[in-house]
């Protein structure tokens, strides 16, 4: 796994709405609810952690290896990235880290539950194209 | 008793307002009312909309949200039919005579939406008209930009009033949650205007509303889905 990454704003609204992650990507209309731990991992991200920073917080919070915690991270991380929902942070990664409460709840084990079921309403809905960072792409640019 | 009640929310935008109302006032379906819910603009908003005069009712609340409003308008209104315009938009004239013939054909249809083209309002500057680009050239309007029957709003309950943002998506989800069928008028009957401070842009911090509205209505399924679980035959 590589340095720090971020959450893919302003492309990415993402909320914490009674103890679950719910991240929605604009521009394809797909939204996601963090499962199995994934919301701590989104909580590190959100808070600037770099990798081995998540993976020696995730150790220690569900009491297992740095070597299991990476195993299971990594593809996780990965399709993260492959659903654009988070990006190399770039020039950002000298940011500072803030703090990230994790919630152990049961083993670690983090994965997207992916619904597609609004996506025409969300993408319907025309209210995301002004922003000051230059939102959005159109969808097929996405 | 007018058939067809029109209710226009707003919320500082005096520039764009007249334009709205009017497009209102030159629909060729004439059995209209047309409530303006000023939703506690500090601009000149009310000052624009009472300029109409007898055309138009004219009502305040305190800051609400465009939810609060618009439900504060079907209230204070009698049509069968409800059809809802944003203040800063504007219609083609014959936008509720089409939607409101499909509703007539068929009894059992509960909405009628059209198509939106969104268009760049004239005062932007260069630097302004690329940054809001239309994202879409036309697409079909969601329900609260559509006509529907009264009943089907009262079954729902009416828009949101938690949300700033994402009000409409959260309607068209209790729409389809609910099993209400609407249909789409195949015209390009309705113009959403681009400029410098659509919602989205002026509410950019209530932006995970729209993460409210897609969780509300994944409860909800999730609810349906235990119950049927528990209950296969209901």
């Amino acid at each position: 796994m590589g340095g720090k990454l971020s959450i893919n704003v302003p492309r990415v609204v993402h909320e914490t709405i009674d103890g679950e992650v719910i991240v929605i990507d604009l521009a394809t209309g797909t939204y996601f609810s963090l499962q199995g731990g994934a919301a701590d991992v989104w909580t590190l991200i959100s808070a600037g952690h770099s990798s081995e920073a998540m993976v020696d917080a995730l150790a220690a919070a569900y009491g297992e290896s740095q070597d299991s915690i990476r195993s299971t991270l990594e593809p996780f991380v990965k399709e993260l990235e492959s659903e654009a929902l988070v990006v190399d942070a770039g020039d950002q990664s000298s940011a500072q880290t803030g703090t990230a409460e994790i919630s152990v709840d049961g083993a670690f084990s983090p994965y997207l539950e992916k619904h597609t079921d609004m996506a025409e309403l969300i993408l319907l809905d025309p209210v995301h194209e002004v922003d000051s960072m230059g939102w959005p792409h159109r969808p097929e640019d996405a | 008793m007018k058939a067809v009640s029109v209710i226009i929310p707003v919320y500082n935008y005096e520039m764009y307002l007249a334009e709205a109302i009017q497009s209102v006032l030159d629909q060729s379906f004439t059995e209209v009312e047309l409530t303006v819910v000023d939703d506690g603009s500090s601009d000149g908003s009310g000052d624009v909309a009472k300029g109409f005069g007898d055309a138009i009712t004219y009502l305040r609340q305190d800051r609400g949200g465009n939810g609060a409003a618009r439900n504060l308008g079907v209230a204070n209104s009698s049509g069968s039919y409800l059809s809802f315009l944003d203040a800063d938009d504007r219609w083609h004239p014959t936008k509720i005579e089409r939607e409101v013939a499909l509703l007539e054909a068929d009894a059992e249809l509960d909405g009628a939406r059209s198509l939106v083209r969104e268009f760049i309002s004239p005062e932007l500057d260069g630097e302004e008209r690329h940054r809001v680009r239309a994202t879409h050239d036309v697409i079909p309007g969601l329900l609260h930009y559509g006509t529907m029957r009264r009943t089907a709003f009262e079954q729902i309950g009416g828009f949101t009033t938690d949300l700033q943002l994402a009000v409409g998506v959260d309607f068209s989800a209790r729409w389809a949650d609910a099993g209400l069928r609407s249909e789409l008028v195949e015209e390009v009957l309705i113009e959403r205007r681009l400029h410098s401070s659509n919602n989205w842009a002026r509410e950019s911090n209530r932006r995970g509303d729209l993460a409210m509205a897609v969780k509300a209505s994944l409860e909800r399924r999730r609810k349906a889905a235990e119950a049927k679980q528990k209950d296969p035959g209901s």
